[in-house]
């Protein structure tokens, strides 16, 4: 009995304390999304207002009100997002295969691809903000989408050759005796046997798309620019909207939401697959 | 194989043509830059004026505090994130009801962008709207307090991602292992020591490694929060780069103190290139 006692204490000892760290980890988004909810006369009270009637005046304001473009933020980094994950896919399979494959430039590939990961992103944008210029690539989503894949290309590589060097020869050595091309064989036989690591990798890329700030923040000034680089724009020298910014920060973290609640099982998988296999 | 030779080389070409086009080239193009001077207005009039950039740089004492700050932002983040990270997979490496979920939401700070995790806390730390600055009764981004509020910032967000590496590799631990120390009498401490750590080594080294690395690049959340100030107390190298860009317009200058970072960042780079290369083989 006393033993017993004592487990169960223990016990809920543990998970007071795995609350209490959750809280404290996401004590920022917590307040961001109690914050969207309030009046402003409940933001600026003080003592802070833990209890409080919930509205969505700032949702709707952020949504529909003249004068916020933060529709159009979103808008864009959806497209940003989406094109860049296909994009990086439709680069990085062909290539992830050849070099399971055949590994047509010698040594190991990984550690040339790893090297170029690492390489600051300012050593190469400066240079790109005057090339783009040049191009009138500037403030279009286009340009955010060619740079992010280029970021993100390593990371799925990585993935994508160890899902592939998982697949038996065996299975296309079948295809190649009635001669079919390589790409028929990349489309029919290795893109539904290495679906899981492909989803995976552009769950990755998606991410890390969305969150992208800095590139963003040079090279778009109005037409393009995504959530990170629009959610700022709510601080001005004049004022902040706190309500309106607060609500923005929530819509902008949806995504990740769903992301990390629905798909943790790839999101595990492609972050310890690409660390440890670093 | 019937696969033609140079079929092979075709399926790498794409991502070989967006690296050179994208990265490689433009850092070439970057070296060129370094050596003339170049002003945003003046893009397309370069005029060669040999190393200067690269002196002005190194002569440049903001450059040299911007470095210095970074270094030790680097250091202690990394190092207490992965302290953090180990305490966690240790907490979570036990039988939890729940646990899925309660994973989820530790994930939950490092998947947001640093942009966004940058503006939540303008709002928190806010002098007249932040519930933290209420209850402390004091402002956390004057100068006294600002670079442990950075650091501690960063700590809340990377921690959730020293944890993922480390707690997949206390699953990598044989379980015999234990249970023979067990036998032999070993305590916990003693099992911590002499079996665990040598067994999750090369995990705490890539978490060193990318949280270094990554850490040492740091623009987005503190650029959100405290644009480098107040005065230039929290500019990192990254941040000092880009006012250099885009706000001071000299793109030669900046140029050349891009290639100085990546000069600097080589260095490990290297090492821990030849590191992973000695590991696998």
């Amino acid at each position: 009995m006393h033993k017993r006692f004592r487990r169960r204490l223990s016990s809920i000892l543990l998970y007071t304390i795995i609350i209490i760290i959750l809280f404290a980890f996401n004590f920022p988004i917590i307040s961001s999304v109690l914050t969207s909810l309030k009046t402003n006369a409940d933001i600026s009270s003080s003592p802070p207002k833990w209890i409080f009637k919930p509205i969505l005046t700032h949702y709707r304001n952020v949504l529909y009100a003249y004068g916020y473009d933060f529709k159009k933020f979103f808008l864009n980094s959806i497209i940003i997002s989406l094109a860049t994950s296909l994009l990086v896919i439709i680069i990085t399979l062909p290539a992830a295969y050849s070099i399971a494959r055949f590994n047509p430039l010698g040594g190991n590939p990984l550690v040339m691809v790893l090297s170029l990961r690492l390489v600051p992103i300012l050593v190469f944008i400066i240079p790109i903000f005057i090339l783009f210029k040049y191009l009138s690539l500037l403030d279009t989503k286009l340009s955010l989408i060619l740079m992010n894949t280029v970021i993100n290309a390593p990371l799925s590589l990585l993935l994508l050759v160890g899902f592939v060097q998982d697949i038996p020869k065996s299975i296309e050595e079948a295809a190649r005796i009635d001669s079919a091309s390589t790409l028929a064989i990349i489309w029919h036989i290795i893109l539904p046997l290495v679906f899981p690591g492909i989803a995976a990798a552009a769950c990755l890329v998606f991410i890390f798309t969305w969150n992208e700030y800095f590139m963003s923040l040079i090279l778009s000034f109005q037409k393009s620019i995504p959530v990170t680089v629009g959610s700022a724009l709510f601080i001005t020298a004049w004022e902040v909207k706190w309500g309106e910014m607060a609500a923005a920060i929530t819509l902008s973290i949806i995504p990740v939401l769903i992301f990390i609640f629905f798909l943790q099982k790839y999101l595990v998988l492609a972050f310890t697959a690409g660390a440890v296999k670093e | 194989m019937i696969t033609k030779k140079s079929t092979k080389y075709y399926l790498i070409l794409p991502l070989f043509a967006i690296f050179f086009g994208l990265m490689i080239f433009p850092t070439v193009f970057g070296w060129y830059l370094s050596f003339n001077e170049v002003f945003l207005s003046t893009f397309n009039k370069p005029i060669f004026n040999g190393i200067e950039n690269y002196i002005n740089v190194l002569s440049d004492r903001m450059f040299a505090k911007s470095l210095i700050f970074t270094f030790r932002f680097t250091i202690i983040t990394t190092l207490i994130e992965l302290i953090i990270g180990l305490g966690l997979a240790i907490l979570f490496n036990r039988k939890i009801q729940g646990k899925r979920f309660f994973i989820s939401f530790l994930l939950l700070p490092m998947m947001v962008a640093p942009a966004l995790i940058g503006v939540m806390y303008r709002l928190i730390l806010n002098e007249f709207v932040g519930p933290v600055s209420y209850y402390l009764g004091k402002s956390l981004l004057v100068s006294q307090y600002v670079i442990p509020t950075v650091i501690i910032i960063d700590v809340l967000q990377w921690s959730p991602f020293a944890f993922l590496i480390l707690y997949a590799a206390l699953q990598t631990v044989p379980k015999e292992h234990y249970e023979a120390a067990s036998i032999e009498g070993a305590g916990g401490t003693q099992k911590f020591w002499y079996i665990t750590l040598p067994q999750i080594r090369p995990f705490i080294i890539i978490v060193l490694l990318i949280r270094g690395i990554d850490s040492f690049k740091t623009f987005d959340m503190i650029n959100v929060l405290t644009s480098g100030g107040p005065g230039s107390m929290t500019t990192t190298v990254s941040i000092y780069i880009y006012k250099l860009a885009f706000q001071s317009a000299n793109i030669g200058k900046s140029a050349a103190a891009s290639l100085l970072l990546l000069l600097i960042f080589s260095l490990p780079l290297t090492l821990a290139l030849r590191k992973i290369y000695r590991e696998r083989s």
